[in-house]
């Protein structure tokens, strides 16, 4: 079945969209001319078939993006082994916690049925919790009481227990995703073997690598917080950026520069250009550049899965820059800018 | 049959008269004009007409108005049309306009009232089931009310606001949207519309001349479709009414407007000083009397007749004018290029050898016949281009079948050629041969032998064509296809074919010393012999090189010591009448002028004299006898041509540019060491030697597609088998339909790949220019 999966998930990344169609989507004015041109591409047009362009809104349109990632996700598992079904989880677990991240941030800020608007409904059902319930709470506490049969509550008890609303946010948000990678790796564990184990692990490790030299930069560069607080900011995940590499950079009175350089030499090796202050879409170049080499050479389902998973969450990223760069009126060349293809 | 013979004309006359007669150049279908290297006889202070036609305004409105009444425009003659000032085009399509327009809208506000019912009877369709009246929702004063749509993952999120002041009724589900009414108090509508517009809902507002429940409504909106629609047929028969009364007229006025709208486009070819305009072009020698009179009837205008080589930059188009047996070849020559006007047309040649290879290759009494109908069919239904040569060619293909005997692959209808005692004996056959397969070595001999025949023809011609156009020595004499080369290539031939046909060994000594060997040795000595007999019979040219280094030198001086820019025309001017070099002013990008050296060969000099972002512009400076060859390399590389412009910079010293490097490059060139050019040589001569092998080879095809149709046709035969039956029709059938198709096909493409790889290759070059006609058109657009 793996090479069922990985030639079906090549075939989709075929029907990408092009250099051409960006050129193209950069230069219509309004969401609605983007979602016109959308209905003209193969990979688009049956999810926009029945949308109103000229009353659509624009979070409606990131909505149908994501929920077509979504269906994708769930199309190419069906085709997954049964034995190997634990990792095939992982979309899931990701969009679980970005729920409940995104829950507690709007109870944080007090923003009634601000999670709800946002909330995809079309997860009901897959979730391990339900989200209508995620979407009435009101305070920690609720949330806890939602996610009280999951792994989360365990993982999210100590902080949220005696925590006041709009704190330990970002501890939580730590907590969660380090948890999720730990969940990956037993998966993976329990699933390959071998080389096939390795490379999905090592996966995680450069993701979490990556976000926490961009988390270190950020909070160094922009905030210049203790080197305390940024470490209790990490994924607890570290592959080629280890804590005494971190531990050493943060010490120094130039560690922006470092961080940076750092950056440079391990992943993006010269062959990204890229600006400090829009650093993560040199990640993103880096992401779209080893995902496209990852499904072309793979032979694991599994690999071209999340390969594919991760260009198409590439795609839909663009396409989120040029809609806001639609409604915002932004300039055609600075948007160019913030694609990654 | 040949080359149409041109004649080159001056047209000059008042300034006043010039779109009159631009208008009589257009009308006259026969006038291709050029841009005269001069402008009139002594180059002094002319200036090119350009001035945007006042016309063009009115054009667009007549092509909108032609549009909007479903005229297509085209060309027809306008005799009697006697508007020539704008006011009186305008006057005229302004009042079309006016009885279009009132039309034009009652159209529109039918169609928006029709959109508008549609949009509304869709939603009351998805309304069905409400019984309540239209009127009284409408009539509501303390609640609200909301047609729309909501898509189904917002619908899931409606329970959130179960303590919210509205009802939601849903009607129908699909696409991913549920069709909903949501009713709220009035005093409550904002928030619950910023609820709903936050959950993406998309009202639809119903009119409110509806009434009744969803069905009544329903009903109701379909009427009044209906009236719409018969109403927008009744204005659409008044727009074509109006149509026919006009279309007439209007196309006449049409055709003459576009003439003297395009008549503008042609002033920028046209030259001006002191209220006369000059201009120049080239009209067919047979229709000059008639051109003339119709020229000079505008009155004040003279045409007068050049020497027809006397534009240099501008040399004569070419109209290929064949009788009607061969005209449809002329296609395959265009295709392949236009031949040089000083040249030979080359369409009998290809007729007839198309005609004749084809027929030998695919040859079938009813097969040919077949197609020689199919082509006719297809001329008179379709006016398929190749169809007319489908018809001469299926009917050679008939005589040739006739001569093999097969009639839609049977061969005993008729007694096939081979199969009569007389012939078989003649090809030494003791006994009569059963089936073309026993004649093939035959066949496949006599393929060979009429590649032979062809090449050594392709070969005469390039020797005449050569020999017209002064290039006999390098071209005609010295060449693998000039007359050395046709010696070589005779020579073994008829060696070949005497010693093994024969066995009569005429290899002596002499014959290949002086035929074989003799050939071969000149051939890769050429251009030392080229050399040498040009120091002895053309002193002249020996000093080529050196006259263009001197010229490009008192040129570049001159230019650089003048202050007038009009002075740098005359010297170039200068330059050009010295007659051993020509030059040309014009620009090429950046790219191509660093790839100059290594892209452009033989003697020459580019002089730049300025640039910009993209371009270089500047002037090469080549011996007269090699202008053709330079041109080409130039064109190549993108070189534009241009006139002189009026202001030059020199940049030399900006950029450090320097002459010298380029007259160094150009003398290093002439200069060649003794083992390039043996290497050169060599691999020239091998080439030339290879090239006689393979084309004489590649002929083999032509038996070879005998035996292969013969083949084919016993496949379909065994396979129908022979008795008489629905079967035996049927596969016969399918079975000529399918070789005709396939092997029609095949035979045509390797006949063509003959005609241009074998044949046009040994004497043809197609760069001649296409003989276009000034003609008023319908598409210019500015």
């Amino acid at each position: 079945m793996a090479d069922a999966i990985t030639a079906k998930a090549r075939a989709i990344y075929g029907k990408r969209l092009t250099k051409e169609d960006y050129n193209n989507l950069l230069h219509k004015s309004g969401v609605s001319g983007v979602v016109a041109y959308l209905k003209t591409t193969e990979k688009y047009r049956s999810a926009f078939a029945n949308v109103n362009e000229t009353q659509i809104h624009r979070g409606q349109v990131e909505q149908i993006l994501e929920k077509q990632v979504f269906e994708l996700y769930s199309k190419l598992c069906r085709f997954m082994s049964a034995d190997k079904d634990s990792f095939c989880g992982y979309l899931i677990k990701e969009l679980e916690i970005k729920q409940i991240v995104s829950a507690l941030m709007h109870i944080s800020v007090n923003l009634k049925d601000g999670y709800l608007l946002e909330m995809p409904a079309y997860l009901m059902g897959h979730l391990s919790f339900d989200l209508m319930k995620l979407s009435r709470a009101s305070s920690y506490k609720e949330v806890l009481e939602v996610i009280s049969d999951t792994p989360y509550y365990n993982v999210l008890k100590p902080l949220l227990n005696d925590s006041k609303k709009g704190e330990k946010l970002e501890e939580c948000a730590v907590e969660l995703y380090s948890h999720f990678i730990k969940w990956a790796f037993k998966a993976i564990e329990k699933d390959y073997k071998g080389e096939d184990a390795k490379s999905l692990k090592e996966i995680f490790l450069r993701q979490s690598d990556l976000s926490n030299l961009m988390i270190c930069y950020r909070k160094k560069s922009l905030f210049n917080e203790s080197k305390e607080q940024i470490k209790k900011s990490l994924y607890e995940c570290y592959y080629r950026v280890t804590p005494a590499i971190i531990d050493e950079i943060l010490s120094q009175q130039d560690a922006a520069e470092k961080l940076l350089s750092l950056l440079n030499r391990i992943y993006l090796k010269n062959k990204i250009e890229y600006d400090p202050m829009f650093l993560e879409i040199a990640v993103r170049r880096y992401n779209n550049r080893f995902f496209k080499k990852q499904l072309s050479f793979t032979s694991n389902g599994a690999m071209a899965l999340y390969s594919l998973m991760g260009l198409c969450q590439v795609e839909r990223s663009n396409l989120q820059k040029i809609i806001e760069s639609a409604r915002y009126n932004r300039s055609p060349e600075e948007t160019e800018k913030l694609l990654v293809y | 049959m040949a080359i149409e013979k041109m004649a080159l004309v001056h047209i000059e006359g008042a300034l006043k008269r010039v779109n009159k007669t631009l208008i009589k150049c257009c009308e006259s279908y026969c006038f291709h004009i050029i841009t005269s290297s001069k402008g009139g006889d002594n180059g002094k202070g002319f200036r090119s007409l350009k001035s945007k036609s006042p016309f063009a305004p009115i054009m667009n409105k007549a092509k909108a108005l032609a549009d909007g009444l479903g005229i297509e425009i085209k060309k027809v003659d306008y005799d009697d049309i006697d508007m020539n000032v704008t006011i009186d085009f305008d006057n005229y399509y302004k009042d079309i306009e006016s009885k279009y327009n009132e039309l034009f809208e009652q159209k529109i506000k039918i169609e928006e009232a029709l959109k508008d019912h549609s949009v509304s009877l869709m939603q009351v369709e998805k309304l069905a089931g409400l019984d309540t009246d239209f009127r009284e929702i409408f009539a509501c004063k303390y609640v609200k009310l909301r047609f729309g749509r909501l898509p189904l993952d917002s619908v899931l999120k409606l329970d959130y606001y179960d303590d919210k002041n509205f009802i939601c009724y849903h009607f129908k589900e699909e696409n991913g949207y549920s069709q909903i009414l949501y009713v709220t108090p009035a005093a409550d509508a904002v928030e619950i519309d910023d609820i709903f517009n936050s959950l993406f809902f998309e009202r639809v507002h119903l009119p409110e001349y509806i009434h009744g429940d969803a069905d009544e409504a329903k009903t109701e909106l379909l009427k009044f479709v209906k009236e719409e629609n018969a109403r927008l047929e009744e204005v659409k028969g008044e727009i074509e009414s109006l149509k026919l009364e006009v279309e007439e007229n209007f196309l006449k006025v049409t055709s003459k407007l576009a003439s003297i709208d395009q008549s503008y486009d042609l002033r920028q070819n046209v030259a001006a000083v002191n209220n006369k305009f000059f201009m120049s072009g080239y009209v067919p020698k047979r229709k000059l009397k008639e051109f003339t009179k119709s020229v000079e009837s505008v009155g004040d205008v003279n045409v007068i007749e050049k020497p027809v080589d006397s534009e240099p930059n501008s040399p004569p188009p070419v109209l290929l004018h064949n009788c009607w047996l061969f005209r449809p070849f002329e296609m395959f020559v265009k295709m392949y290029g236009l031949p040089n006007y000083k040249c030979f047309d080359p369409t009998p040649y290809v007729a007839v050898t198309f005609m004749l290879i084809f027929g030998i290759m695919f040859g079938d009494l009813g097969q040919g016949l077949l197609i020689t109908v199919l082509g006719i069919i297809l001329d008179k239904w379709k006016h398929v281009k190749l169809a007319p040569i489908m018809q001469r060619i299926g009917i050679t293909a008939a005589l040739f079948g006739t001569l093999y005997g097969s009639v839609f692959g049977n061969e005993e209808i008729i007694k096939p050629f081979f199969k009569i005692p007389s012939v078989y004996e003649a090809l030494g056959y003791s006994s009569e041969p059963k089936d073309i397969f026993q004649i093939s070595t035959i066949l496949l001999i006599a393929a060979i032998g009429i590649g032979v025949v062809l090449v050594l023809i392709s070969m005469a011609m390039n020797i005449v064509t050569n020999i017209k156009t002064s290039n006999w020595l390098s071209e005609a004499v010295i060449n693998p296809n000039g007359i050395v080369g046709m010696i070589f290539y005779a020579s073994a031939a008829v060696g070949a074919a005497l010693t093994l046909g024969m066995g009569i060994n005429v290899f002596t000594a002499p014959y290949v010393a002086c035929l074989i060997v003799l050939p071969l040795v000149l051939m890769f000595l050429k251009e030392p012999i080229i050399n040498l007999v040009n120091k002895v019979l053309r002193p002249k040219a020996r000093d080529d090189t050196s006259n263009i280094v001197h010229a490009a030198k008192t040129y570049s001086n001159a230019v650089s010591e003048l202050d007038s820019v009009n002075e740098k025309e005359k010297v170039l001017d200068q330059l050009t009448s010295l007659g051993f070099v020509k030059a040309q002013y014009g620009f090429l990008s950046l790219d191509s002028y660093k790839k100059i050296n290594s892209a452009v060969d033989g003697n020459y000099v580019f002089y730049p004299f300025q640039s910009d972002e993209n371009n270089v512009y500047g002037v090469y400076i080549a011996p007269v006898k090699e202008m053709p060859v330079t041109e080409r390399s130039f064109a190549a590389l993108g070189f534009k041509k241009m006139k002189m412009p009026d202001h030059i910079e020199d940049i030399r010293k900006e950029q450090n540019l320097h002459l010298s490097d380029y007259m160094t490059e150009a003398v290093r060139k002439e200069h060649k060491s003794v083992g390039s050019f043996i290497i050169e040589g060599f691999i020239e001569l091998f080439e030339g030697c290879l090239s006689y092998i393979t084309n004489t080879m590649s002929f083999l095809r032509i038996g070879g597609f005998i035996l292969s149709h013969a083949g084919m046709m016993l496949v379909v035969s065994t396979l129908a088998g022979s008795e008489t039956s629905v079967k035996y029709f049927l596969v016969q059938i399918l079975g000529n339909l399918f070789v005709i198709g396939m092997e029609g096909f095949l035979v045509g493409i390797q006949v063509l790949r003959l005609e241009f790889y074998e044949i046009f290759s040994r004497f043809y070059k197609g760069d001649g220019k296409p003989f276009s006609p000034v003609v008023a058109t319908f598409d210019a657009e500015d």
